[in-house]
């Protein structure tokens, strides 16, 4: 990498440095009392306590097992959804109003109405975090089908390509940056629901290690596991986008970004 | 523009600084504020010595000269929510269980334990038609109970006493009010509750599988009222006084069983039940608030109990390090009542002196 490349990479990392020096300070002289803020160097001590004892590798599993379930059936139902809108007016002046209409709820309002149907295991769970994944997929795959440059369709045309080549040949192709984004935003989603879901019923995973703790006074235990659940998510969205540029590169960029 | 933001950023630091103080000092506050778990019925009132202390105007007959109100909180969290009220000086005083006076104490919550508290049934409950009839069959059920409290800690001595730990079951997490719900929907296979078993099984909508009436007195709750040591330091005198109205209180309650009980009813428990779940237990024992063998002995075991089971992270002498005996004992020597209540050995029964 460039010297200039590690130079901007490390700007980024200025500001934490920083905050991490005041809250040492404040902490240290009382400023603020402990009980409240942990100070740093004893969140690194509960980290290692949680990391050696495997509760935290064992809590996080069960919570990624559960993003990945949920992303993945959500997801995909949310590029079909969007695909079938996209690509037919019929299904989109049918369906569309109703699903602009529901999206407007904010998933964690679905909670109570879904614990009812659907009790506090794990179906309850991943269907929670299907619902928040589809929609980001449904809405991105939507404007991306929708987005196609006229002048591709005229090529399909010419070539007299049947629905299914278009589709495949042409439209998610050319989809394909829409597609990536909504891939990310869904994951994103998924990510911050399954802590939701398993903050109101759940036994295991790393936000029942939050309420545990909250219900305990281990404010350090709350604290550690928010830092793990904010890098987790971090690097997971770090991982998709760079697929999204292996899969981009050499392309001109287009309008859609 | 300069000016501006100098002074926006001088009232910033200077509000950081005096953090999270509800005013400044007067020689005493307009309001004392004491958190206690809010019943399973949701009434605003409260049995035990709190409830003395509303129905005979206890407080009153001490602060009233003082223009001092009571401000009695009901906390919805049960005894993890006192924690968090104190912690930010939402309160200044909290009656709660062992295992949130701990917790909290051992977590950084700068308290005093300055009386005890004790008595408190732990009941495992399972809807009518379940086909669960042994506590072994608890293995791998889902479980309500309102963790954080002295319920979860009498769950985890139930189910060690069986060969269970909690990662052979699965708790999940519900506060008093919903836990009963849960059990009559079904949406858990058991509960470890408190006495509202009782009034669930005469309703026809749970049996009661185990309880620890009878039981050593370690399976009993043994909580505290407690103070935010700032609040104790800055008014030592009206700590001094309140803990008069406390013992005065406790000592009305443990004169006559029945009344005491009928008292308790008030927060809407059937007095069946208050009487079933007091069953062979004396009204005096019930309500001493003194830091005897007994309370100190049950305090111990618990911390070290904690600590095994990653509860709290470390250990402390609560003797040494949390219970402040000044305010109670001057209350005490006030009320003469120094004599009134026996000192209870490790296993409940009253020492001889």
């Amino acid at each position: 990498m460039k010297l200039q490349t590690i130079k901007i990479k490390l700007l980024g990392l200025i500001v934490p440095v920083l905050l991490l020096a005041v809250w040492d300070y404040v902490t240290r002289h009382e400023i603020f009392p402990a009980q409240l803020l942990p100070p740093p160097g004893m969140l690194f001590d509960t980290w290692l306590d949680m990391q050696t004892s495997g509760e935290l590798a064992l809590n996080m599993r069960i919570s990624l097992l559960r993003v990945a379930a949920g992303f993945a059936l959500g997801a995909t139902l949310g590029f079909l959804v969007g695909t079938a809108m996209g690509t037919w007016t019929v299904v989109d002046q049918y369906l569309g109003p109703l699903f602009n209409t529901i999206r407007q709820v904010p998933i964690v309002g679905w909670l109570p109405f879904l614990i009812v149907w659907l009790g506090i295991g794990e179906v309850f769970k991943i269907a929670f975090i299907s619902l928040g994944a589809l929609i980001p997929m449904a809405l991105k795959t939507y404007e991306g089908i929708r987005g196609v440059s006229p002048s591709y369709l005229e090529v399909a045309r010419v070539f007299e390509f049947n629905r299914f080549k278009q589709l495949t040949r042409i439209i998610l192709p050319s989809a394909l940056p829409s597609l990536l984004i909504g891939l990310r935003l869904s994951l994103s989603e998924a990510w911050m629901l399954v802590v939701a879901a398993e903050l109101v019923a759940a036994s295991v995973g790393i936000g029942n290690t939050m309420t545990v703790a909250r219900r305990l006074f281990q404010t350090d235990v709350v604290l550690v596991s928010v830092i793990v659940i904010a890098i987790t998510g971090y690097f997971g969205n770090k991982l998709l986008a760079l697929l999204e540029s292996q899969l981009l590169s050499g392309r001109r960029p287009s309008s859609a970004h | 523009m300069r000016k501006i933001l100098g002074s926006l950023l001088t009232a910033v630091v200077t509000m950081a600084a005096f953090g999270s103080t509800t005013g400044f000092a007067a020689d005493h506050p307009k309001v004392i504020r004491i958190g206690t778990p809010s019943g399973s019925y949701g009434k605003a009132v409260s049995s035990g010595p709190i409830g003395e202390i509303q129905v005979k105007d206890l407080f009153d007959q001490e602060f009233k000269k003082d223009g001092i109100k009571l401000e009695v909180n009901y906390i919805k969290t049960a005894g993890p929510g006192c924690n968090e009220a104190l912690s930010n000086n939402a309160l200044d005083f909290a009656s709660i269980g062992d295992l949130p006076a701990v917790a909290g104490f051992a977590g950084g919550l700068k308290t005093r334990a300055v009386a005890s508290t004790r008595g408190g049934n732990t009941y495992v409950a399972v809807p009518i038609d379940s086909p669960i009839k042994s506590l072994k069959q608890l293995k791998g059920k889902k479980i309500g109970v309102s963790l954080g409290t002295y319920m979860h800690a009498a769950a985890l001595k139930i189910l060690a006493d069986n060969g269970l730990t909690e990662n052979d079951v699965t708790f999940f997490n519900m506060d008093n009010a919903t836990v009963l719900t849960a059990i009559a929907a079904k949406e858990v296979e058991a509960a470890f509750i408190s006495s509202d078993a009782i009034t669930l099984r005469t309703r026809g909508v749970a049996r009661v599988l185990y309880t620890t009436q009878g039981k050593p007195v370690f399976y009993q709750n043994a909580g505290a009222l407690i103070v935010r040591e700032e609040f104790a330091r800055k008014y030592p005198d009206i700590v001094r006084r309140f803990l008069k109205v406390w013992v005065k209180a406790s000592q009305l309650h443990s004169l006559d069983k029945k009344a005491s009980q009928k008292l308790d009813t008030r927060v809407g428990t059937p007095l069946l039940t208050v009487q079933e779940d007091q069953a062979g237990q004396s009204v005096l024992y019930l309500n001493s608030p003194k830091f005897d063998d007994m309370w100190l002995s049950h305090d111990r075991r618990s911390i070290a109990l904690f600590k095994a089971k990653r509860l709290i992270r470390k250990t402390f002498d609560p003797e040494k390090e949390w219970v402040d005996r000044s305010f109670l004992d001057a209350a005490l020597k006030d009320l003469k009542l120094e004599n009134f209540w026996p000192d209870y050995d490790a296993n409940g029964n009253p020492k001889k002196k």
